[in-house]
């Protein structure tokens, strides 16, 4: 159920010049929260930033009541965010959003291909690990702009999930994106289910491709939005046919068809 | 809390106590169940209905500003027979005073609309007069006196039900469209809608939002709010409901002391879900505090 908690900081680490993962005490929502699911974090009591801000849920830790968020200094607001220290608090809402359809366990044969792009690697760690628990091979292709912005891939390889990286500035890995980085990968005739977060641009392209090889695929959007429950209908992606969906409710994660990106 | 007495009658509209919630925050307030019990709450005005369906403006249609925010949705939902089908049920077994919202571009529109609102756990009918009126050219009905008198007048003949009209704050004098509403048969007035505005941003040079233009919400606007409130309710004999960046019992209570009967809770809906709730018991524990035992004794007691 979709409740308020008051969090306390256990750790507000930067990562990246622009990344930070902040580690929440939450046992309740830690206990029911999937991955792909977000939260709204209400980062001040002030009213500029006047909204919460959406952050999908970067990791968790039922035993021990932990959740992780991974966000990147853009607005207002996540740079307050970066100020607050351990001992604070934060109001965060959650579970929120309908998180990914995870295969059934053992099921023959499934690779899950992780596709991060930037900051899109933020849901991507809690996957890997229901996915590595289901004994699913899982490998991670990730790009970002240039190595230093490159974050957590120890976190992933602690897992066994298979790293493969690439850099817009050929820094680290392979130079160019991220989705030529996948076409490379299925050349050699592998294949697997797709599960991508990053951006826009990124993930149309990634549509494409999948398209053209035949790949299912979960995309995790991102989008402006102001409740985050389905009450101020901001939050929208075009849908085939005409109208929209709204990312909060009928997403943050959708099947590659279910959207016009 | 028994010994105030927080119900207020808002033009033949009984509610237990002056919270509602604002149309387009608060979803169907199905969605806010999880928060608390929308029995509890004086009323929830629905999201804004018409009479087909509407799928929205395009993206973006939100974005933060300084105490506030922009929107332009578009009118987004799912129309008024959906509305019956569907919500209108979950809300009458729920026992929730229900208002609807609502909105079309011409006054057959908005007749027909009420027609069909004329439903057993509907309470009252809020109209939304911000919307252009196709016939006359896109103006919004709610700029002119003499468009409010015509479809204020009409609805009214459709419709047995207490009738609300929500005003637009984007005219040059409210409290004359406000009397224009009453002459024509309005039961009570809602006040304000939000303020048309602009977010643009310098490195691309484009508009943020789809739509270039929306409503301005939340904090930001409670002055200017306030000051409308206050002159409507000294020009017109009907009740006022209060709306504009009302986010504590503090601002309710200074809506309440300017004369507004009741109050809507808006943006505040999407920043902290519990908000109207608070409210309600803030506004409870001021009249106690200050010795008073019917929130009607402070509707209105402004001192100049």
């Amino acid at each position: 159920m979709i409740s308020s908690y008051d969090a306390a900081i256990l750790e507000n680490q930067q990562l990246a010049p622009s990344i930070w993962r902040l580690q929440l005490d939450v046992a309740a929502l830690a206990q029911q929260v999937r991955p792909g699911q977000f939260v709204q974090v209400r980062v001040t009591n002030t009213y500029d930033p006047f909204l919460r801000t959406p952050l999908s849920v970067h990791d968790c830790d039922a035993k021990a009541g932990t959740i992780a968020l991974l966000y990147q200094t853009v607005g207002t607001s996540t740079h307050a965010l970066s100020r607050l220290r351990p001992g604070a608090s934060v109001n965060i809402l959650g579970p929120l959003g309908n998180g990914f359809t995870l295969p059934p366990a053992r099921s023959n044969g499934n690779f899950a291909l992780l596709v991060a792009g930037g900051i899109g690697i933020a849901p991507l760690l809690f996957l890997a690990r229901e996915l590595v628990a289901k004994k699913v091979s899982t490998r991670l292709l990730y790009g970002a702009r240039t190595a230093a912005d490159l974050t957590g891939i120890d976190a992933f390889e602690q897992l066994g999930v298979a790293v493969a990286c690439c850099t817009d500035d050929g820094s680290q890995g392979l130079k160019g994106n991220v989705v030529d980085l996948l076409a490379g990968y299925l050349q050699s005739g592998a294949a697997g289910d797709v599960y991508a977060c990053g951006p826009t641009p990124m993930l149309r392209a990634l549509q494409q491709l999948v398209r053209s090889k035949g790949l299912a695929a979960q995309f995790s959007l991102e989008a402006y939005m102001a409740c985050g429950l389905g009450a101020c209908l901001g939050c929208v992606v075009a849908v085939p046919g005409g109208g929209y969906a709204h990312v909060c409710t009928d997403g943050p994660v959708f099947k590659e068809r279910e959207v016009e990106l | 809390m028994s010994t105030v007495d927080l119900r207020v009658n808002i033009g033949g509209l009984q509610l237990k106590n002056p919270v509602l919630t604002a149309s387009g925050t608060f979803g169907y307030g199905i969605e806010f169940q999880s928060f608390g019990d929308l029995n509890a709450l004086g009323g929830v005005v629905v999201k804004g209905t018409t009479l087909e369906p509407r799928a929205g403006n395009p993206p973006q249609r939100v974005v933060e500003t300084a105490a506030g925010m922009l929107n332009s949705i578009g009118l987004e939902n799912p129309g008024v027979d959906y509305f019956l089908e569907h919500y209108l049920p979950q809300l009458r077994s729920l026992g929730v005073t229900t208002i609807v919202n609502m909105a079309g571009n011409s006054v057959a529109e908005y007749c027909e609309l009420a027609e069909r609102l004329q439903q057993p756990g509907i309470a009252a009918l809020e109209l939304n007069i911000s919307c252009p009126n196709v016939k006359a050219g896109g103006m919004a009905f709610g700029t002119s006196e003499k468009l409010v008198e015509e479809v204020v007048s009409q609805v009214k003949e459709h419709s047995r039900l207490p009738l609300i009209v929500k005003l637009s704050p984007n005219v040059t004098d409210i409290a004359r469209i406000a009397q224009a509403a009453e002459a024509a048969g309005a039961d009570a007035l809602s006040l304000i809608n939000t303020l048309l505005g602009m977010a643009v941003d310098h490195r691309t040079r484009r508009p943020i939002l789809g739509n270039v233009v929306g409503g301005l919400s939340g904090p930001a606007i409670k002055p200017v709010a306030l000051r409308m409130v206050w002159q409507v309710a000294q020009a017109v004999q009907i009740p006022v409901i209060g709306i504009g960046g009302i986010m504590t019992a503090a601002d309710a209570l200074e809506f309440i002391i300017c004369g507004a009967s009741a109050i809507q809770v808006g943006a505040a809906n999407f920043v902290e879900p519990v908000a109207a709730w608070q409210i309600i018991d803030g506004i409870a524990a001021y009249l106690k505090e200050n010795g008073m035992t019917d929130i009607k004794q402070l509707i209105g007691s402004l001192e100049i």
